[in-house]
């Protein structure tokens, strides 16, 4: 939305972290940017879905085929559905209640390391049970699970800053946090603790800061800062990160490059960690986006890594209820030399109302 | 080259006359036509974080130009563009804006005009830059009111170079700010202009799509 002159994700979604529930000039906004187009109009006399116009909710659907291989590798081909059931009811006086349950066929597990024990992933999960309390526009506090605020909104939790940064689709820790937010700026801060789901050595605490603003004041520069300090049994590591979100016209630029210090308390280890991504992408219609993509992630020794990533995106939205996008590119390991090409294809559904 | 004494006459009138012609050519405003320029908007809305910015590229029009000394003088300014250039990255938004802002309630959509005249703006010898609040009026829906825009000319040998901001009053043209599930626009929108021209021969004035004679 950068493109378009939003700066954050307050304006189209319900909550101001982004993702879930869009609001009703986001379901708008959703509709006028697809295929089919056109005023969106609510539907009326649903009371008991509902609750009087009190709450919201949706069905989402996300299914994935994949192909990939690595180098002298078999062909794997992995199809996926997930599920989601998506609610916000508002309680009165400023308050709402936020839950997301998420289903899925086949969990998408990221590799287990040493410094960062795998997740636990289970085919049933409430990744957002939230109370949110905004007293007036321009700020919000949240108690309870979600996902973090992070830097760039990326919905591919495969890429390098958010599976080597904890933000996948299985970190959902308990958190509190605050919104701010004026005409170009927002700041956000937080502190979290174990949700009680994870492994054991990954319970992690900490607290961290996502802050934000729009250099040019036409919501489409924005320079962000986030910043995240953890501890669990392991050790403790500390992200700082920056990011940019620009839009020119018909075409934008997603920009992150996070360095997270680890320090492994029972070695006594420090080490490294840089995680790029950046997307350039341009809207050819306003439902039609293609994008290209290159990431980078480097880790240090003991630990030693040299990823880079190159992809490229064809996504359709082709009513506010479908959205259809294939996505190629090839991950090269620089220390092996091995290559591993994935083609997916992806096609995403829900419920509007 | 020896010319026959009986052609001397005539050519030393020629002479005196294209001399004489070229002093009253000078003394009067030159003829700058819009090569290119752009026009831009802001508007805010009651939710903080959504403003709405359009922009054209369609801009037309000229301008009578003299430097008179440490002052630049602008007469016959026009300036229009047609409303379906503008444009605000959402189509939606567009039928919008000129559903709800530019048609009239005869269903005309008229264009956009700035007009102005005779007024002196200072100059900067040094720079060469002329910068002033410069009344005109603006026509939207064919309802024609005074707006000041504050406007810096740059000029260079026969080019120039224009930058203008204005802010507009809804309520000015009776038009109601608009309103999208909640989300309404201010009631004051920021235009910023910038355009280049070149001087042109007079005699091509006629023909300008500003309509200076």
């Amino acid at each position: 939305m950068i493109r378009l002159g939003y700066p954050n994700c307050v304006s189209c979604h319900v909550s101001p972290q982004g993702g879930g529930l869009l609001n009703l000039y986001g379901r708008g906004i959703d509709q006028a940017q697809s295929l089919r187009g056109g005023e969106y109009r609510p539907a009326e006399r649903l009371g008991f879905l509902t609750a009087g116009n009190r709450a919201d909710q949706d069905l989402r659907a996300v299914f994935s085929s994949q192909l990939t291989t690595t180098t002298n590798g078999p062909l794997l081909n992995i199809n996926r559905g997930r599920f989601f059931f998506r609610n916000v009811t508002m309680i009165g006086k400023g308050f709402r209640v936020t839950a997301i349950v998420d289903g899925e066929t086949d969990p998408t597990m990221r590799k287990a390391k040493s410094y960062d024990p795998a997740v636990r992933p289970g085919l049933v999960l409430l990744s957002a049970a939230l109370l949110q309390y905004r007293p007036r526009e321009g700020f919000e506090l949240a108690v309870g699970r979600d996902a973090l605020p992070q830097g760039l909104i990326i919905p591919d939790q495969t890429t390098f800053i958010k599976a080597r940064n904890r933000f996948g689709y299985y970190d959902v820790p308990s958190q509190a946090k605050a919104f701010l937010w004026g005409k170009r700026w927002m700041f956000s801060p937080f502190a979290f603790a174990p949700s009680g789901r994870e492994t054991r050595p990954a319970r992690e605490s900490g607290g961290g800061l996502v802050a934000e603003y729009d250099i040019l004041g036409k919501g489409k520069t924005v320079v962000g800062f986030n910043g995240l300090r953890g501890y669990d049994r392991v050790g403790q590591r500390t992200m700082t990160g920056v990011y940019t979100r620009l839009g020119f016209g018909s075409w934008g630029v997603l920009a992150e490059h996070d360095i997270t210090g680890r320090h492994l308390a029972a070695k006594d280890l420090r080490f490294g960690q840089q995680a790029t991504y950046v997307q350039g992408f341009r809207y050819f219609r306003e439902w039609l986006i293609t994008s290209a993509i290159v990431e980078r992630l480097s880790v240090a020794k003991p630990y030693q890594e040299n990823l880079w990533a190159f992809k490229g995106e064809l996504s359709t939205r082709i009513t506010a209820n479908w959205t259809v996008g294939i996505r190629a590119g090839a991950q090269r390991d620089f220390r092996t030399g091995s290559i591993s090409p994935v083609v997916t294809l992806q096609v995403a559904a829900k419920t509007v109302r | 080259m020896h010319l026959h004494s009986s052609m001397r006459t005539p050519v030393l009138a020629l002479t005196a006359l294209t001399a004489i012609l070229t002093a009253a050519d000078s003394a009067r405003p030159a003829v700058v036509a819009v090569d290119s320029g752009s026009v831009t908007f802001d508007v805010g809305t009651n939710i903080s974080a959504v403003s709405v910015h359009g922009k054209s590229t369609g801009v037309r029009g000229s301008v009578r130009a003299k430097k008179d000394g440490a002052q630049l003088r602008l007469d016959e300014v026009t300036v229009s563009l047609a409303v379906d250039t503008l444009a605000t990255g959402m189509s939606l938004r567009d039928e919008h804006m000129k559903k709800y802002i530019f048609t009239t309630s005869s269903n005309q959509m008229p264009e956009l005009r700035f007009t102005g005249g005779n007024y002196a703006c200072p100059m900067d010898s040094a720079t060469g830059e002329a910068s002033c609040s410069f009344p005109g009026n603006l026509s939207i829906r064919g309802i024609e009111k005074p707006l000041s825009i504050w406007l810096k000319v740059k000029s260079s040998g026969s080019s120039y170079r224009a930058v203008g901001d204005g802010v507009v009053k809804l309520s000015d043209y009776g038009i109601e700010r608009p309103s999208q599930f909640g989300v309404k626009c201010a009631a004051e929108v920021k235009i910023h202009i910038e355009i280049q021209g070149k001087e042109i021969a007079v005699e091509f004035s006629s023909r300008l799509p500003g309509g200076v004679n």
